[in-house]
């Protein structure tokens, strides 16, 4: 059981793989607006380390958004079209969701710029909020009134601290929670702006 | 306040754009207006060789954005020339609220993106090597800018 995990949505670039359920091996480094560079060349490296043949990966988890336009766009395509080929499914997992500080109360944001924040508010497995994109006035009321809740995400824009995470730990501790899509075609990016649809 | 500069040819334009870029940082936000030939790219060109870059200064119409990753601060080259009636949004605001600084021709076509403070140049063609400049601030920021410059 191989899982290729991908992420791009954000500042960083996540590669990681996943056998029999445990996180084996993993490239992470920030590398905004450079991901697309960068991406295949550092799934080859993993999966040659790892003496690996796309042929034996069973899936691919990737996030879907929240998150940069044009990152989620990175790694959701190069994980359709390695799905695709290979005919395996894909397990396409909320970029929040996968942010967010796994059996504790947490905020989750990302600047959406504009004066909005993508913002998602879980509680353990349960979501308390759903992915939106809400005006940081609201979002800031929200931080106040959860103010015991863990806060993740670079938050200088907010002029916070929020708490990072280990991105591909998460995803992998998440893969059994998530539904396989065998129709890849069916995975679009989340991206919760109304101007992007 | 506006600033206004006679420039004779394009060794001018290039020395305007040499001061200006000077005055430049992170997350500062310029819009070049003017017609096709007017000097928009050439304009850019000056800022970005004074930022330290040595490849050639194209213009992106065709791309719609280019950028500068090894400029003393990242430069992102914006023409939304081709966005005109597209009323799409493609993630440009990442770019304009970014960490680096953003020229942005034909400003009009993305509007909806350019409610945050910024510095307008307006470029005539007066004939000849001859262009006359016309530099905006609304805000006290780009105004303070504008100041050093004059």
């Amino acid at each position: 059981m191989n899982y290729l995990l991908l992420d791009s949505s954000s500042v960083t670039l996540n590669v990681g793989l996943s056998k029999q359920g445990r996180l084996v091996d993993q490239i992470t480094y920030p590398c905004f607006q450079r991901q697309s560079e960068s991406m295949v060349p550092e799934i080859k490296k993993l999966m040659k380390r790892n003496k690996l043949k796309p042929t034996e990966l069973t899936g691919i988890m990737v996030t879907i958004g929240p998150g940069s336009y044009t990152g989620l766009r990175i790694a959701l395509t190069i994980a359709k079209v390695m799905a695709f080929a290979l005919k395996i499914p894909l397990y396409p997992i909320s970029t929040l969701k996968v942010n967010g500080v796994l059996n504790a109360p947490s905020i989750v944001l990302f600047n959406a710029r504009s004066n909005r924040s993508y913002i998602a508010i879980f509680n353990k497995n349960k979501t308390l909020l759903k992915e939106q994109a809400l005006p940081n006035e609201e979002v800031k009321k929200l931080i106040k009134k959860h103010y015991h809740y863990h806060l993740v995400g670079d938050l200088k824009y907010l002029n916070l601290t929020g708490e990072q995470v280990d991105v591909l730990a998460n995803m992998n501790a998440l893969l059994k929670t998530v539904k396989p899509v065998r129709d890849v075609n069916q995975v679009k990016p989340m991206y919760l702006k109304e101007s992007y649809l | 306040m506006n600033y206004k500069f006679m420039s004779r040819n394009q060794k001018d334009t290039l020395r305007l754009a040499k001061t200006l870029a000077k005055l430049l940082c992170a997350h500062d936000v310029v819009t070049l207006t003017g017609d096709l030939g007017a000097g928009k790219t050439t304009f850019v060109s000056g800022v970005l060789h004074t930022l330290g870059v040595k490849e050639d200064v194209i213009s992106p119409t065709f791309n719609i954005l280019k950028c500068y990753f090894d400029a003393r601060v990242p430069l992102y080259h914006i023409d939304a020339y081709r966005l005109e009636d597209s009323n799409k949004d493609i993630g440009l605001e990442e770019y304009i609220e970014g960490d680096g600084i953003a020229f942005i021709e034909w400003p009009n076509f993305i509007a909806g993106l350019l409610k945050i403070p910024h510095l307008e140049i307006d470029i005539k063609n007066l004939g000849g090597t001859k262009r006359a400049f016309t530099l905006k601030a609304k805000d006290s920021y780009y105004q303070k800018k504008l100041k050093e410059l004059a």
